[in-house]
């Protein structure tokens, strides 16, 4: 089956990605310009630190024993942090599919690679190793909780691509969060969000809720003609067509399996509550996971 | 029953969700994306729910601090010399440091200004550092105000840092028969503030005697600076130091005021530990580190204090 033209869903969330993305450039422009007299009109111009959903997250502990945050978090940051749940406990981690500049950043770089490697690229790593290797990220969170939780520091901004992407020419950034930023882009162009999949805390505690939100990736197997374009559109190597419903702990509810995407039949990869197979006859049971290829 | 979400009403709800859930988090009030200067209260004791004074951080300025201390901006810019500039409100704690900085084995820093404000504000507050200065003139302010008994001035030399303008007359002595004299060094410039090392080695400045005690937001037992007989009896006259700055002695491996990243490295601290604190790469390593700090805007203290704990 060819592969679909680049689909309307594909441009709508590449749209709406290179706006958060420019958002977050903006601010943090503006938040440099700050002590300059100058600023960027109509964009504010806070710490990056004060709107990071995950500085809530790392504060949490701290908020409930002492009734304050980390130092650099600030109360934005809790809202953000609820905000995000709100639509993990709905979608799942659509942040990290739809807003996350970090993730955009490497998405875009991984056209490149696309370009350099063709079918090779995001193949790279071994399955069983790759496998392996996606739980680290959940390692990096309990660190980093752990480590917050105790120290009442901001630790992970030692270490964060996030903020020395966005920070990088204020001189402020820990030459380890640069190291690892660099590694990160570089690894792009072999592997499709390589920070995503071995080592982001926030989307490891966000892949947590694709095992019981609300409106899953689901498969129709009565229609599904076993084509595996879903498999091959998944930034995250995800086997959606072995799945009935996509559980996976890395699905990022990016829709590129969808039938509006990659699936050429229509309705059969949808994102949706209930199920397919409640009204097909002699639909199997529901799978419960979803493997990496 | 089935209910589909394709990708537009997916960015809706997205977009949706974040422009109303921020909207709503303004409305309310919980939008804050910046420091709003408010210290910690102390949570126990004598003092529970007022400002924590160790809670002071050098970003602070003059206004954060009569707003979370009550102590006026115009006794703060008396009490630090701040008297001619034309917005004294504006001054932030790590200005002082900037403008005081080391001098002899004290300093004026942040710290001084916590210290300043405890003993307005009669909350018990012990210095982080033995090498914590108080100002003269800070003395005098908070003698005038009737804020320090005749004890606790005593209890304070060996924190006494005189300024050159002060020179001819100390005021936390001149008119106190019971304060050492205290003067300034002959090698002062013109301008530049003098620090007095008078009569501070023989005096034991880790012993404040606790009249009432309590416990600081950071979880430390506080106490209260009352005075030790002992403490006043052992301080020493003035001129057995008065005209002798104490050495910047590296071999005691303490950072101060002209140490630089050479002496650090010297203690056996490796480049790659130093620039792990600094984060980002070390300057030439016979850059002052004071001097760095103030052009990179850092504060010195936590600087200094940080790398401190590198010391094998």
């Amino acid at each position: 089956m060819p592969a679909k033209k680049k689909s309307v869903a594909s441009k709508l969330r590449l749209g709406i990605q290179l706006v958060f993305l420019l958002l977050i450039t903006l601010i943090s422009v503006n938040h440099g310009l700050s002590e300059t007299g100058i600023q960027i009109p109509f964009v504010g111009n806070p710490s990056l630190h004060g709107i990071c959903p995950f500085g809530g997250v790392v504060s949490l502990y701290q908020l409930v024993t002492t009734g304050s945050l980390v130092q650099k978090v600030h109360e934005a940051s809790v809202v953000l942090m609820a905000l995000v749940f709100f639509l993990a406990v709905l979608f799942g981690p659509v942040f990290c599919g739809w807003v996350c500049p970090m993730g955009t950043v490497q998405e875009l770089i991984g056209k490149l690679g696309k370009k350099l490697f063709k079918k090779r690229y995001n193949h790279f790593v071994p399955s069983r190793l790759d496998g392996y290797l996606r739980f680290l990220r959940y390692g990096v969170l309990v660190w980093v909780v752990y480590v917050t939780a105790t120290s009442m520091k901001l630790v992970f901004s030692d270490v964060d691509p996030y903020y020395a992407l966005f920070n990088f020419w204020t001189g402020e950034v820990p030459l380890t969060a640069l190291i690892i930023l660099g590694l990160t882009l570089i690894a792009s162009l072999f592997i499709e969000r390589p920070f995503c999949k071995y080592a982001c805390p926030y989307g490891a505690l966000l892949g947590i809720f694709n095992i019981f939100r609300i409106f899953g990736i689901k498969r129709n197997q009565n229609t599904c003609i076993n084509c595996k374009a879903c498999d091959r559109a998944c930034p995250m190597n995800i086997s959606v067509s072995t799945s009935t419903t996509v559980r996976h702990h890395q699905c990022i509810t990016c829709l590129q399996c969808t039938s509006e995407t990659a699936c050429p039949v229509p309705a059969t990869v949808e994102l949706m509550a209930g199920n397919f197979s409640l009204e097909a006859k002699g639909a199997q049971k529901v799978s419960t996971e979803g493997g990496a290829q | 029953m089935k209910v589909f979400v394709k990708s537009y009403v997916l960015v809706g709800i997205i977009v949706g969700t974040l422009v109303i859930g921020i909207g709503g988090a303004k409305a309310l009030g919980w939008w804050i994306t910046a420091s709003q200067k408010v210290a910690k209260k102390i949570t126990t004791g004598d003092f529970a729910g007022m400002s924590d004074p160790a809670d002071l951080r050098g970003s602070y300025t003059f206004a954060d601090m009569e707003k979370n201390y009550g102590v006026p901006v115009s006794v703060l810019a008396q009490a630090f010399g701040y008297t001619d500039v034309p917005d004294p409100s504006l001054i932030k704690a790590k200005d002082i440091e900037g403008r005081y900085g080391t001098m002899g084995d004290k300093e004026i820093g942040t710290d001084s200004v916590r210290l300043f404000v405890a003993l307005y504000t009669g909350i018990p507050y012990p210095p982080k550092e033995e090498s914590t200065g108080i100002l003269d003139t800070a003395i005098k302010v908070l003698r005038d105000l009737g804020k320090l008994t005749d004890e606790q001035i005593a209890q304070l030399q060996p924190r006494l840092v005189v300024t050159q303008e002060q020179n001819t007359e100390s005021p936390a002595s001149a008119s106190d028969p019971k304060v050492p004299e205290t003067k300034t060094s002959d090698s002062g410039e013109t301008g530049v503030p003098q620090k007095v090392p008078a009569a501070t080695t023989n005096v034991d400045q880790t012993q404040p005697v606790a009249a009432t005690k309590g416990t600081g937001s950071d979880g430390q037992s506080v106490s209260s600076t009352a005075v030790s007989n002992s403490q006043t009896q052992r301080t020493s006259p003035a001129t057995e130091a008065t005209h002798t700055p104490l050495p910047q002695t590296s071999s005691e491996n303490l950072i101060r005021g002209k140490t630089t990243f050479a002496e650090v490295l010297a203690w056996g601290v490796s480049k790659a530990q130093i620039e792990q604190v600094l984060g980002k790469p070390m300057p030439p390593e016979q850059t002052v580190i004071r001097d760095w700090c103030l052009a990179e805007g850092l504060e010195f203290s936590t600087v200094r204090d940080a790398l401190q704990k590198l010391k094998p």
